[in-house]
């Protein structure tokens, strides 16, 4: 079986704006709607800077009221964490009044979808506390339930902070499983290429060469020489030693490519050709995690013939 | 234009989460499709593939994927991050250089890593609609409350997999296969990113590859469609101006969306209808971005 572990990848961003984006967002924060005019006297909102077809570019601003009627509408009946709303809600395409485009957004009815259909009447609920965000306007209502923002100062903003978040359950496949699980038996396996006779650690699912199947497992040393290293002396998250730490390319005795692992100790003794040896977690895990880190065996160094061809 | 055809086509299971990583699922379809013609990789003139790191969530998947392919000694190689049916463009391209006879085009997408809907939704502008929680069902959605229906909408179900195709030019292309599916005209148009500015009650860029092929000059007898909600059909049948008699969708790998290879797969049962015999024009069609914004049209017959 296939090994699996949960996965998160986040980026917080930050978007510049530009003057049309950047007097956009500022309304916001300020509680209006602003759209933007094309010498055709087109309006669009939300502004681009460029007509979509005559490519012409755009910067005149003109505030809109904010309220429109519905062009579209599909009704989330089972809400899911990512969505902005924890009751059954509406995306909708809004026909803001005074524009030319549709203003796509989230339509509240208090959970009716009686309610949430083509042709109603609707103005923005903004958020009390705003920042600058398309998030500002926490949903369309329709306009008996409209009240007034909290006025607030308008500024044109420079930039925007936008993270983005994704949850995935990543597999490993059929070659990297079984070695992850030698790992857990303090074992590393590598597997021999039919084509050219190398052996690859950690082992892929075919020859990184010639790209045929590599079948045929091999017991690895945990013992090998650094060929290369790197010294990482900046912290960021995960990070499993201090810095400063070395990161290096260590060619495990039996093995044809460098394994990339860390070097513990000073990093002022690391060196090319130094001989180096797994210390082991005391706990087993099927993971890379499984090796602390690599230490100096003591022996002496390995000549530069030894790995000159597995750099 | 240089005569190009499809000379050999395969693909991996299609029967929903794979046990395989992404270089093995490379390496079953690039090997297979090379044997049925008889061809080492270092017979292929270009290698082109497509696939969408956003899928296993890992930044340069595709550069790992290669070591499936058989990379060494050092092949002319390149990637799309779209559907393989666009890095069968690129290949097409490629080959009407000249230099070359062959190409090797792949992809390969296992979207049962995350969570689709949600990877979907950060295609979309990054400014007001990806924050909105704004997700590819919600974007069909509103694409079929635009046409007039209502309710919620239907996907089609997906797999994980990869397809690979291999091209050749001319004579080669006769040599490798006594039938090739002979490239009659392929296009590729999209439609404006930005939501807010779109009809979404037409497939404008479908209509203007149609419309590119001349499409109504060919007598289609078979049409692989490409498209991830069952109400998008009439949509796309529609924009294409197709005939309703012809049959839509006949290969077994069209019953799903292998997303990302979806499109590269369409290519390869139209092909391999021609290619076996069962049908003399055939059309393939490829879809990408929200709401269908991107549309590749591929004309498949048994002569040049």
């Amino acid at each position: 079986m296939t090994l699996t572990a949960p996965y998160r990848l986040e980026y917080p961003y930050k978007r510049g704006l530009g003057p049309v984006l950047g007097a956009f967002f500022g309304a916001l924060r300020a509680g209006q709607l602003l759209g933007v005019r094309s010498a055709d006297g087109s309006v669009f909102c939300p502004p681009t800077e460029f007509h979509p077809t005559t490519a012409e570019a755009m910067t005149q601003m003109v505030p809109l009221t904010g309220e429109g009627v519905v062009e579209s509408v599909y009704w989330i009946a089972r809400p899911q964490p990512h969505h902005p709303l924890d009751i059954p809600f509406a995306f909708v395409r809004v026909h803001l009044d005074g524009s030319d485009s549709f203003f796509v957004h989230v339509l509240d009815t208090r959970g009716d979808s009686s309610l949430a259909v083509r042709g109603l009447r609707v103005a923005p609920r903004w958020r009390a506390e705003r920042q600058g965000a398309i998030t500002d306007i926490e949903a369309f209502v329709p306009l008996d339930q409209v009240t007034d923002p909290v006025a607030a100062p308008m500024k044109t903003m420079e930039r925007a902070v936008i993270p983005v978040e994704l949850d995935y359950v990543i597999r490993a496949g059929a070659t990297q499983s079984t070695f992850l699980k030698q790992l857990e038996q303090r074992r590393l396996v590598g597997r021999r290429s039919p084509v050219n006779g190398q052996v690859l650690i950690p082992p892929r699912g075919a020859c990184t060469e010639s790209g045929e199947p590599c079948v045929e497992e091999v017991d690895v040393s945990s013992s090998g020489v650094v060929t290369t290293f790197s010294v990482i002396r900046i912290e960021f998250p995960g990070q499993r030693l201090k810095p400063p730490y070395v990161c290096a390319a260590i060619l495990l005795d039996g093995a044809d490519v460098p394994l990339i692992h860390l070097v513990g100790g000073d990093p002022n003794d690391v060196r090319m050709g130094m001989r180096v040896r797994a210390v082991w977690t005391e706990e087993p895990q099927a993971s890379m995690e499984a090796i602390q880190f690599f230490e100096p065996t003591g022996e002496p160094d390995a000549p530069f013939d030894h790995y000159k061809e597995h750099l | 234009m240089r005569p190009v055809a499809v000379v050999a086509f395969t693909h991996s299971e299609l029967d929903g989460q794979s046990v395989w990583d992404d270089v093995e699922l490379t390496q079953k379809v690039c090997s297979a499709v090379r044997k049925q013609v008889g061809l080492t990789q270092n017979d292929i003139g270009f290698t082109v593939s497509g696939s969408s790191d956003f899928l296993s969530g890992r930044p340069f998947s595709f550069v790992s994927a290669l070591d499936g392919v058989g990379a060494f000694p050092p092949i002319q190689e390149s990637h799309v991050e779209m559907d393989g049916a666009f890095a069968l463009y690129e290949a097409w391209v490629r080959l009407q250089h000249g230099d070359i006879d062959t190409a090797l085009v792949y992809a390969f997408g296992q979207a049962s890593l995350g969570d689709l809907n949600r990877v979907l939704g950060l295609q979309m502008d990054p400014y007001w609609a990806a924050p909105l929680g704004l997700d590819e069902e919600a974007v069909a959605g509103l694409q079929a409350a635009a046409q007039g229906l209502s309710g919620a909408v239907q996907r089609v179900p997906l797999s994980d997999g990869a397809a690979a195709i291999i091209l050749a030019a001319g004579d080669r292309a006769l040599e490798l296969n006594e039938q090739p599916a002979w490239i009659r005209g392929i296009e590729h148009r999209m439609d404006c990113g930005e939501l807010s500015q779109r009809d979404l009650t037409q497939l404008n860029s479908a209509h203007a590859c149609a419309k590119a092929l001349d499409l109504s000059q060919y007598r289609i007898e078979q049409a692989e469609l490409h498209f991830n909600f069952e109400q998008q059909r009439d949509l796309l049948q529609e924009s294409l101006q197709l005939s309703g008699d012809i049959p839509i969708n006949v290969g077994a790998s069209s019953q799903v969306d292998t997303y990302m290879v979806s499109g590269l797969l369409r290519i390869g049962e139209a092909a391999q209808a021609v290619m076996n015999g069962s049908a003399s024009t055939t059309l393939a069609h490829a879809s990408a971005g929200p709401a269908m914004q991107q549309n590749l049209l591929c004309v498949l017959g048994a002569k040049p």
